[in-house]
């Protein structure tokens, strides 16, 4: 039997799988484990309400949350639609000398430090939103446009090598796609919904959590906001902001939150779960 | 010339966008903050994260690309893994690295709990990575290693690494700029102490977590936050551009 395990390393295999998902699914639920007391002792009514004040025992997400979502809807349509335009034109160009230096650049991109979108939108975006817009200037719009450089390259590089895909799968079919009804995105959508959907799924993911720039462009003004031009906060930047001093409650509140947030991310994720595995 | 323009003006924007965005950060440079202790302590932790993740996740990465066989559901799990982990936010694995690695094990705000935090967000990422070199290399070679009796584990440990070493140096330098861009993970976990290290369970400050700081909490720090972050700018496009030119002496593919 061992020597069979050995000598098949299927076993092992398999070992070491379950073991890693094992561990994932360990270190996803410990922050839940961590504030079940904060889940068991307060009120349902309480910590979905509109009211964020640890000190007096309201522990409302609801501003947090709407403030989250409203980023993702300002953010994940411009990005989503942006990308799509470049990786359409990297394809048209794909034998061009400027398609590698793009891609390279766009690789630097994805993985340049988020704080350095964050200083170059202090720098260059709040002056701009405040002197054309008015206001303060850390606003929605100024998170949401340096949100939307910042992911755009992510966005754009899993459309591209997706795309590619696409072509390789249907080659030399490219001049009866040309006749046909539907335009380039429809047949796209059509030939590829898993990569369309993961992508929009995991852009919604990265905007969603992402810190560092909502942190520093945000102005994090404790208020769901009215306008474009109005400050906010998310949770994420919540956790970030708070966490160096909380104790007691008010630290197991921000444990239930990323929590909150977690399972938030799984349903997104795994909505599509049927499609996902059905590769 | 200006047909040229019109075919691929978005490129052309793109490109004049980053320029005007680097652009920026071109002015003097000024340093009166940095000590050496944050950029060797940065150094040692995202290398060694990248070092103990890289294994785990080229095992995984040899299950995805098809090359070591295992069960239908079994494969589709580790797919649906590597997918949940890309879409966690850093800032929820560094929550969950403060309590399980600072409060729970009792690393407290050291070096090593950045490291272990650091590598549940470097796996995916390698994984994704080492996945697509080893999809086109076990349909080129996975059927004629088979028929010469090779193992999957032989084919990944052994023949992988010997026709693709470049692209295997390319995937860790990925990872390697990954962890370097992350902060949201680590500013949780690893303090903010700007000493020298002296052993692995020592407090340190990350090089991006220094400049956060730099730019939103210490008064005057925004022109080093500035020529420190050009500074990094500068050493992640000399990281990419470096393997591709040796990538052409490393790979015999």
């Amino acid at each position: 039997m061992l020597l069979r395990a050995v000598k098949d390393n299927s076993y092992g295999m398999k070992f070491i799988v379950l073991l890693l998902m094992l561990i994932l699914v360990f270190l996803l639920a410990y922050p839940l484990v961590s504030s079940w007391n904060f889940f068991t002792d307060i009120p349902i009514s309480n910590w979905l309400s509109f009211d964020w004040d640890p000190d007096n025992d309201s522990f409302g997400m609801g501003i947090q949350l709407t403030g989250s979502l409203l980023l993702v809807l300002t953010t994940l349509p411009l990005a989503l639609l942006m990308g799509w335009i470049i990786s359409l034109q990297l394809v048209d160009n794909r034998n061009n000398w400027l398609n590698p230096a793009i891609v390279g650049i766009l690789e630097v991109w994805i993985s340049l430090p988020s704080i350095i979108i964050g200083i170059w939108a202090i720098i260059e975006i709040i002056p701009a939103v405040r002197n054309i817009f008015g206001g303060r200037g850390y606003s929605l719009l100024a998170t949401s446009i340096g949100m939307t450089i910042f992911i755009m390259p992510t966005c754009t590089l899993l459309f591209y090598r997706s795309y590619l895909s696409h072509l390789d799968q249907y080659q030399g079919l490219e001049d009866s796609f040309q006749m046909s009804v539907l335009s380039r995105s429809e047949l796209f959508i059509k030939s590829q919904p898993t990569a369309v959907i993961g992508t929009i799924n995991y852009i919604f993911c990265r905007i969603f959590g992402e810190t560092m720039v909502v942190l520093m462009v945000s102005g994090n003004s404790l208020q769901v906001p009215h306008s474009l031009l109005a400050g906010f906060r998310t949770l994420t930047a919540t956790i970030a902001m708070e966490m160096a001093y909380a104790a007691d409650m008010h630290a197991t509140a921000l444990f239930a939150m990323a929590s909150v947030a977690i399972i938030f991310i799984l349903v997104v994720l795994l909505v599509q779960y049927k499609r996902l595995i059905n590769v | 010339m200006f047909k040229v323009i019109r075919q691929r003006w978005i490129l052309w924007l793109y490109m004049l966008m980053t320029a005007s965005i680097i652009a920026v950060f071109i002015r003097p440079l000024h340093f009166e903050y940095t000590t050496a202790g944050i950029i060797v302590g940065t150094i040692i932790t995202t290398v060694g994260a990248v070092l103990l993740s890289a294994l785990p996740a080229y095992l995984i990465a040899g299950v995805m690309a098809g090359i070591i066989r295992l069960p239908n559901w079994l494969q589709s799990l580790t797919s649906v893994m590597v997918y949940i982990l890309a879409g966690m936010p850093s800032i929820i694995l560094g929550v969950i690295g403060f309590l399980l690695f600072s409060n729970t094990l009792g690393f407290g705000w050291s070096m090593l709990s950045a490291m272990l935090t650091l590598i549940m967000l470097l796996y995916p990422t390698l994984v994704t990575a080492f996945s697509q070199l080893l999809r086109p290399f076990n349909q080129r070679y996975g059927m004629t290693a088979k028929s010469f009796g090779v193992g999957p584990l032989e084919l990944l440990f052994r023949l992988s690494p010997a026709y693709q070493k470049g692209k295997i140096i390319d995937a860790l330098i990925l990872g390697w700029a990954t962890s370097l861009g992350d902060t949201a993970a680590v500013m949780l976990t690893c303090g903010t102490l700007t000493s020298f290290p002296d052993s692995i369970f020592d407090s340190i400050r990350l090089l991006n977590y220094h400049i956060y700081l730099l730019a939103m909490d210490i008064p005057g720090g925004m022109p080093e936050a500035r020529s420190l972050s050009l500074l990094l700018i500068i050493f992640l496009l000399f990281l990419f551009i470096t393997p591709r030119l040796v990538h052409h002496y490393l790979s015999e593919d």
